[in-house]
């Protein structure tokens, strides 16, 4: 049974090198099982904020705690244990199978010097059949198609059986019928395994459409945290997008219909 | 015709599933190069007299394939496995096909530290291989600074650009060296090429040590080594330390170029050539990349030194310039297909 909650307290994160904070002060809570997407205009900081919930990027300030645990003191095969992360692009070696690039997925379960067990097998198995892959599991990865690679990278994650996972753009650079079935399969993923998803999107319709609760980032800030419906404004949209925009409902979906840039004056 | 080819094909592809089948294939190719080696020479002996030879201690051809032949074709095998294996650990820490021990001046490095102590410790010629092994992990650390940008795998192009300013700085104190000192240095000209020629058993020995812990290491390493193929988030996120691994396996690396230019100087291009070439035969896994590619570099060192021994009889050439004149072009076609 998934409990984990993932908390960020306070976090301030900083690139090796900068001068300023990428993340100010963010406070986040990630309860089991719930859907958070992390939106925000480019260069808000989604990217950093999901990097400190799988503990790659340090906090400057503030932390971050599963269960109540500090996640920099835990180990890193503990914390893969518990929490899946897969960056925006990843990327392989020319020449990986889809089976094979799945079955790292067992890397924090099996170790480094362990044997893969018959568990480790079954769990491949089923992740390649959750992510309909059993007819491509010998193909080289370069030989697919970008829906299909994404697939092979998220089967990757599943395999790896963590309560939490993080996906830094899982949609970006696929065609509109791609990111459809993709948003299905996240969907379907914490409806039937009862995986927590954080997922930064660009698309907000998308977003609300996916997401029990929305995570607003404007320039490294917390902007508004909440169900899509609430924080999907008129106003979040003129502030943090800097768009002049219109929110409405349509067929039980949020719509965003999008009228143009945000009043100069305004924006100033 | 066209249909006999699709069925070779797929003969070929069933045959290729079956575990072990490559391996088979690439020891095949040792044994056929191993028995060249020890037949062809300054002499010319023939297969059924080399097996009578080798048992009969009162023929006179015993004791020169016990001495000469022998132990050079085993340091042959040893420094061939050892640099092709070398140079794939190379390759997954540094990301990228175009890394190997001579390219990127590892096997320089060692051969600086074993010419440092041969100069100016020559009674401690024993350490010559740990004194190797500083200099070529020295190196790594040198290239991996100057190369690295964090976060990012290292281009091709900034890998070769790093291993050729490292290389020119370490030939530089390489030559100084040996001209300040040449009543003291070893035969320079053969140790910079590199060769096998006069090697004996206290060489295979010298050599049998570092390769045997360094292969051992690394088949040990096989899984991180696995996860290091992906990116660095996506490897972190599997729970693999990505820094820790990438030094101990560098150590490994350094290691086994250490212990092959201990004996046979600054051998090229086996860690480049091999690893690559088997992994278009077998895949990035390195269950099957590690031992082809020991198996397939000792192969190749063994085949080169036989031409090399044969093409001018009876003068003797240094093998690494013929291994240098293979895996010159084939690094130019690598360097092509991957900056382009």
């Amino acid at each position: 049974m998934n409990t984990a909650v993932l908390r960020a307290d306070r976090v301030c994160l900083r690139h090796a090198g900068a001068d300023r904070d990428s993340v100010r002060d963010v406070s986040l809570a990630v309860h089991p099982g719930e859907i958070v997407a992390l939106v925000g205009p480019n260069g808000s900081g989604k990217s950093t904020l999901l990097g400190s919930l799988s503990g790659e990027v340090r906090p400057r300030e503030g932390r971050v705690r599963l269960d109540g645990a500090d996640i920099t003191r835990i180990g890193p095969r503990r914390l893969a244990l518990r929490v899946a992360r897969l960056p925006q692009e990843p990327v392989g070696p020319e020449g990986l199978t889809v089976e094979a690039l799945v079955r790292q997925g067992r890397y924090p379960h099996v170790g480094a010097f362990g044997t893969a067990q018959r568990r480790d097998e079954v769990a491949v198995r089923e992740a390649l059949r959750a992510m309909e892959l059993g007819d491509l599991r010998k193909r080289p990865l370069e030989t697919l198609s970008g829906g299909e690679r994404r697939r092979a990278w998220l089967a990757m994650v599943l395999a790896q059986e963590a309560e939490i996972l993080l996906l830094d753009e899982p949609t970006a650079a696929l065609d509109l019928r791609h990111q459809w079935e993709l948003l299905e399969i996240l969907a379907r993923i914490n409806r039937e395994r009862g995986v927590t998803l954080v997922v930064s999107l660009h698309d907000l319709e998308q977003a609300a459409a996916l997401a029990h609760r929305l995570c607003i980032l404007h320039r490294g800030r917390l902007y508004e945290a909440g169900a899509p419906a609430s924080c999907l404004s008129r106003e979040m949209l003129r502030d943090v997008f800097a768009v002049d925009a219109r929110v409405h409902k349509e067929d039980g979906r949020l719509r965003v219909e999008l009228r143009g840039p945000a009043d100069p004056i305004r924006e100033m | 015709m066209k249909r006999f080819a699709a069925a070779v094909r797929l003969r070929g592809a069933r045959a290729r599933e079956i575990p072990g089948f490559r391996l088979a294939v690439v020891c095949g190719l040792l044994a056929v190069t191993a028995g060249a080696a020890s037949l062809l020479g300054a002499l010319e002996l023939a297969p059924g007299r080399v097996l009578r030879a080798i048992a009969d201690s009162s023929d006179p051809m015993h004791a020169v394939l016990w001495d000469v032949r022998l132990p050079r074709v085993v340091c042959g095998a040893l420094v061939g496995a050892a640099l092709s294996v070398s140079g794939a650990l190379l390759q997954t820490v540094v990301r990228n096909p175009l890394a190997d021990p001579g390219l990127l001046g590892v096997t320089a490095g060692a051969g600086l530290g074993a010419l440092v102590l041969l100069i100016f410790f020559p009674d401690l010629t024993r350490w010559l291989p740990g004194v190797a092994f500083i200099g070529g992990a020295v190196t790594i650390v040198l290239l991996l600074t100057l190369a690295w940008r964090p976060g990012r795998a290292i281009g091709p192009l900034r890998i070769v650009l790093s291993g050729v300013a490292v290389q020119a700085m370490l030939f530089a104190l390489l030559s100084l060296l040996t001209f300040a000192y040449a009543d003291r240095a070893p035969a320079f000209a053969s140790f910079l090429v590199g060769s096998l020629n006069g090697l004996g058993w206290t060489d295979a020995l010298t050599i049998a040590v570092p390769t045997f812990v360094g292969l051992t290491l690394a088949l040990v390493y096989l899984r991180p080594l696995d996860v290091m193929l992906l990116d660095d988030v996506s490897a972190g996120g599997l729970g693999l330390s990505v820094r820790s691994a990438r030094i101990a396996i560098s150590g490994v690396a350094a290691l086994l170029a250490a212990g092959a230019v201990s004996v046979a100087g600054l051998v090229g291009f086996v860690g480049l050539v091999v690893p690559n070439a088997v992994r278009v035969w077998a895949g990035p896994g390195h269950a099957l990349l590690l031992p082809l590619s020991a198996v397939g570099g000792a192969a190749l060192v063994l085949a080169a030194d036989a031409a090399a021994r044969t093409a001018l009889r009876p003068l003797e050439l240094p093998v690494g310039a013929l291994l240098a004149l293979v895996g010159g072009p084939y690094f130019l076609s690598l360097l092509w297909r991957k900056v382009a």
